[in-house]
């Protein structure tokens, strides 16, 4: 049992108010997000709208210490998909960024995290020209 | 005469605003862009909630629309210029050449059968062809073809096929100026054309829209009615509809809700299984499901229990085709939050509604205001009215809505048009010549003369039928004393030498073997009527269908068959009476129960047109539920508008109001209705508008304490009196609709609560508000709003039904399914979305005027199509919340279209009752009262009177009433009830001819 006024409702507003997390209202909840993200299809704890819908409700904590925050491949997919242009890509920027201000996440250890990417498009080439 | 009306589209908008209109003496002319009426719903396969044939319950429609006298329709037309201002309207018209006379033409169709061009058929939605001389489908309305002048090349084929000489290529476009008086704009929406590019639209052969599976499903439509795959010709076995393809979407196609597109594909859904009873599945993709009409919850769950239809809650993000298997993929979130896959054999893009393109610049000429979408600009009070003087507005053209709403819609658009058009008298209006009535000859006294008249429609049944070998036999026929035959009956020439044998050769019955009575038995009795006959002295035999047509490879049966039709219709006719219709006078008062705003709008609409209304409220003030209102759904304030609404029915001199009074008695039928008043009065009157209202149900059970758990209308007053000063306030939706009890959705909620909470958030921004909803169902522009109070920091959740949010004390606790949190608050305010409730005084009312309720007490309407606001009654109409639950717009189109269809009554100086009547042989009759029961006009009474002494029960047949069905006449176990036309003696003779052959 959750009760909402210990709950952080100014965390929404405070994600609306960064470049990137303007939209955050805009969701009315459709699924579309997750429905769409190749990360979702293979790991089955990630939930685009589930992580939208506890900022909303201003679950603070367990958002900005979640795991699945770093889980995003920020391909925009779920950008792509979302009818309410929510921005989610852009919205899990922002949560990373508090994540670390908040200090859910050391600074060195997302800087590890972020250049997971650069690592994985070389490593893609790699394999890529290895197959052919 | 009045000064015509202008009407632009031919949809079911402009044809029921078209025959609204002129059965109230008003003259139409109609505007159709295409070469036929019937518009959008022609296309349609089926209707929901009562999966008629959309096609069949339009027909009628259209039919007399295109018959009727005071209306002149002009096909391939538009408007080019609207000059001047109401009721003094010009307005150019632009004639585009149809290439075929319309008076020549009898729609035989040998031009397009020999016509060598193929184009794609746009009724069809593309998925097959049609001729460059082409009928859009094949009932159309007028049946006449036309040439496509885009795709014919000029060979000349059509013109040397066309046996009535009807072609000529060379037709010019005409402009033509129109004097008119007001303008009814009914031309309907596109459906949308930009679709969410990751659901494959165009991209994959399989991915379709709805419109094109309505064509699919139609069994006159381009595959017959059987669904298969675009891409291999094979049926599927698994169909998915995809919603919100195109609406409710900032980034692509539209923002607002489509409204009609929850039903239609629940519809299309649930004919499939009908269609397809073997398929493997059917599933339905949906954000909220819509289906907040009149019995339309029930709808639903009929398709989910009895169809198996499977509801997805998600919207789709991409579908893919899967190259292995053929399938397109759906990509689709569960309710456990996993994202998933599912294949399809076809998948339907549920696509929604938008305005014509183009449609903002042109009305901005005329003044007329447009939404941001190209959606037409009317207001809560006033909903049928544009922007400018004397233009109104109705269907699809004005936001979206569905059949009925339009149909409502457009005749309250007739009602405002019809007072501009009685302001002027028109004089030499070429249009609307009457033609002069010829004195009908008594034939009672003379000997059965006979004439038979054998159509050969072109080569339609002159090719498979031996039309001079039925001639010839009719000849032979006793009592018949001429025969003959024509190429085409129905052309104007013929009916003119129709007409003229019946007077030179004395001939007193007529039988005319063509074509369906449906369709052409007007038109001969017309012909009948020149000649000084009494139609019913006519008899048709349809040696088209039920001959050339059904046994078009067995000529000899085919002629065989159509001798015994003749022989059987002219044994049938030689019995046949001139038939009366009966005049009565009509009371020009209309009574209106209820002063609500419906009440006030019809009795305005009605007093507006120059005859009195009398208005009876039960309680001691005018104004109803809207009383309650802070604002409508404009979110601009609404009680100063009401006032004005209340002030101008109290000091308008057609209209008097009764307050803390009822109806207690009635009597009478239509145009003659006498009731008395529980304060004394007795009221005569033509017609009856119930608006008798709903009333707000107090949900006890979930906590109501009227202080800190109140109801919508308890918080539309506390923000009126600006007491409004709660910080933490819940919205607790569906709380007492939607249920076991109430199986309904109670419509307005939804759109309130979000009113509601912007209104709030604009007076005290610090505000949190909570909505706690099953469906958000914020359909057409509830959406912008609803969104809005998204964007204001409204948070929406939702919640189950098996699983609702639970008040105790002064907290309330609910389960949150997308993140799996049970959350428990504590309120400074809860605000009950409670239910509407029935009126009960409804089962009262509904006795004193003999007419229906549904199970939940709300009125019932003839038709929940075509029909919404009548009655089977005749005179009686319903309108408001009385009908159903509806918002304050909603209540007003009622209103007004419950005024214009009284309007149709009270506006006669005297009603012609059907000629074709039951009658009782009061010798036989047992009184039994069996006919009584099953009469669904309530024209017959079972009467009690003195004979010899003894009582005697007799059953009466109020002639008035009678539609002339039968069904008394079959019940009847005494064989005392006979219908005038339809003969126990003349079946009977037709049946011996038939057995005697």
């Amino acid at each position: 049992m959750t009760e909402l006024n210990q709950l952080d409702n100014t965390f929404a507003e405070a994600v609306s108010k960064r470049p990137g997390g303007e939209n955050i209202r805009n969701c009315f909840s459709c699924g579309a997000c997750t429905a769409g993200c190749p990360i979702s299809a293979i790991r089955p704890g990630y939930n685009p709208r589930k992580i939208i819908r506890q900022t909303l409700l201003g679950f603070r904590m367990q958002v900005l210490a979640s795991r699945e925050l770093w889980h995003c491949l920020q391909c925009h997919a779920c950008v792509s998909h979302c009818p309410q242009d929510v921005r989610f890509a852009d919205i899990l920027r922002v949560l990373r960024q508090m994540a670390v201000e908040e200090g859910c996440v050391q600074p060195e250890t997302a800087r590890k995290l972020d250049m997971v990417n650069d690592e994985l498009y070389r490593r893609r080439i790699e394999i890529v020209e290895g197959i052919l | 005469m009045k000064k015509p009306v202008l009407i632009l589209g031919g949809g079911i908008a402009g044809i029921q605003a078209a025959c609204d209109l002129a059965q109230s003496g008003s003259p139409v002319f109609l505007v159709e862009k295409t070469p036929s009426l019937g518009g959008r719903m022609a296309q349609l396969d089926k209707t929901f909630p009562t999966n008629d044939c959309s096609a069949c319950i339009l027909a009628p429609k259209v039919t007399e629309c295109i018959n009727h006298p005071l209306i002149k329709v002009f096909i391939k037309s538009e408007l080019l210029e609207l000059k001047g201002e109401s009721p003094d309207f010009t307005a150019v018209i632009l004639r585009k050449a149809t290439g075929v006379d319309p008076v020549k033409c009898t729609g035989c169709g040998e031009c397009a059968k020999v016509c060598p061009v193929k184009v794609e058929s746009e009724f069809d939605e593309n998925l097959c062809e049609r001729r460059a001389i082409y009928k859009p489908y094949a009932q159309a309305a007028p049946n006449k073809f036309s040439i496509d002048r885009n795709a014919c090349i000029n060979c000349g084929r059509c013109e040397k096929a066309c046996a009535a000489g009807a072609i000529n290529r060379k037709m010019p476009d005409e402009r033509t100026l129109l004097e008119v008086s007001a303008v009814i704009i009914a031309n309907g929406c596109s459906v949308s054309k930009e679709l969410t590019y990751h659901f494959g639209h165009l991209k994959y052969k399989d991915v379709i829209t709805s419109i094109e599976y309505e064509r699919m499903l139609s069994a006159s439509g381009p595959f017959g009615g059987h669904v298969r795959r675009l891409s291999d010709g094979r049926a599927p076995s698994r169909i998915a509809f995809v919603q919100c393809s195109g609406s409710r979407s900032k980034c692509c196609g539209a923002p607002y809700c489509s409204s009609v597109c929850c039903m239609y594909a629940v519809k299309e859904a649930s004919i499939s299984r009908e269609h397809m009873p073997k398929l493997s599945a059917i599933d339905i993709f949906y954000m909220d499901m819509r289906s907040f009409g009149k019995e339309f919850d029930k709808y639903v769950d009929s398709a989910r229990d009895k169809y198996k239809v499977g509801f997805i809650r998600s919207r789709i993000s991409h579908i893919e085709r899967n190259e292995e298997s053929g399938q397109v993929d759906i990509h689709y979130i569960d309710g456990n939050g996993m994202a998933c896959v599912l294949p399809y054999d076809l998948a339907v893009l549920s696509v929604g509604l938008e305005a014509h393109a183009g449609s903002k610049e042109f009305w901005k000429k005329a003044g007329v205001k447009t939404d941001r979408f190209g959606f037409i600009h009317t207001s809560p009070f006033q909903p049928t009215q544009t922007t400018t003087h004397g233009i109104f507005a109705c269907g699809s053209c004005a936001g979206p809505c569905d059949i009925p709403e339009t149909v409502t819609q457009a005749s309250a658009a007739a009602a405002g048009a019809l007072v501009a058009s009685s302001m002027k008298d028109a004089q030499g209006q070429c249009y609307f010549e009457a033609e002069e009535e010829v004195p009908e000859r008594n034939t009672s006294k003379e000997a059965a003369r006979i004439g038979v008249f054998v159509c050969r429609c072109g080569s339609n049944i002159g090719g498979f039928v031996d039309v001079p070998a039925v001639t010839a036999y009719a000849r032979g026929i006793d009592k018949v004393a001429y025969a003959s035959e024509f190429v085409f009956a129905c052309s104007v020439d013929s009916q003119k030498v129709l007409s003229d044998i019946c007077v030179s050769k004395r001939l007193n019955r007529v039988v005319v073997a063509s074509c369906s009575p449906r369709t052409h038995e007007k038109l001969f009795q017309g012909a009948l009527q020149k000649a000084g006959l009494n139609p019913s002295l006519l008899a048709m035999a349809n040696i088209r269908d039920q001959c050339s047509w059904v046994h078009m490879n067995e000529p000899a049966s085919a002629t065989e068959k159509a001798k015994s039709l003749v022989k059987m219709a002219v044994s049938r006719v030689r019995f046949a009476k001139p038939l009366a219709r009966l005049k009565i006078g009509v009371n020009k008062t209309a009574l209106v129960l209820g002063g609500g705003v419906s009440g006030i709008s019809a009795a305005l609409s009605i007093a507006d047109l120059g005859h009195c209304a009398v208005i009876v409220e039960k309680s001691g003030r005018l104004g109803g539920n809207a009383a309650n209102l802070a604002h409508a759904h404009d979110l601009l304030p609404a009680q100063r508008r009401l006032d004005e609404l209340i002030l101008s029915a109290l000091h308008h001199p057609n209209i008097t109001v009764f307050t803390n009074a009822r109806a207690c008695a009635s009597s009478g039928y239509v145009g003659n209705f006498e009731t008395s008043l529980t304060n004394g009065k007795k009221i005569a009157h033509g017609a009856t508008i119930i608006a008798t209202g709903a009333n707000e149900r107090l949900p006890y059970e979930f906590g109501w304490n009227g202080l800190n758990v109140i109801t919508q209308a308890e918080l539309e007053r506390k923000i009126s009196s600006g007491s409004i000063a709660e910080k933490n306030i819940f919205m607790y939706q569906c709380a007492g609709s939607r249920g076991k009890e109430r199986p309904y959705c109670s419509r307005v909620c939804c759109g309130a609560a979000v009113k509601n909470a912007l209104i709030i958030k604009s007076i005290s921004p610090e505000a949190s508000i909570t909505v706690l909803y099953r469906d958000m169902r914020t359909y057409g522009s509830g959406e912008l709003n609803y969104q809005k109070a998204r964007e204001a920091g409204v948070l929406f959740i939702r919640y189950e039904a098996e699983n609702p949010p639970a008040i105790s004390g002064s907290s309330i606790r609910f389960y949150e399914s997308a993140t799996g949190a049970f959350i428990e608050s504590s309120f400074d305010l809860v605000v009950l979305a409670s239910a509407i409730t029935s009126n009960p005084d409804n089962s009262e009312t509904a006795q004193l005027y003999k007419v229906p309720l549904t199970r939940e007490g709300f009125f019932l309407e003839a038709h929940s199509k075509l029909r919404p606001v009548d009655f089977a009654v005749e005179g009686v109409y319903v309108c408001g919340l009385a009908h159903s639950p509806k918002n304050l717009k909603e209540s007003v189109w009622q209103a007004k279209a419950a005024a214009a269809r009284a309007m149709t009554v009270i506006s006669k100086n005297s009603l012609e009752a059907e000629g074709m009547v039951a009658r009782v042989n009061q010798s036989l009759c047992s009184g039994c009262a069996r006919c009584e029961r099953v009469c669904a006009y309530q024209a017959i009474e079972v009467k009690e009177e003195l004979r010899r002494g003894a009582i005697c029960r007799k059953a009466d047949i109020n002639p008035v009433l009678c539609k002339g069905c039968g069904t008394c006449s079959v019940a009847c176990l005494c064989g005392a009830i006979d219908i005038d036309g339809f003969a126990d003696r003349q079946i009977i003779a037709e049946v011996e001819a038939l057995a005697a052959l």
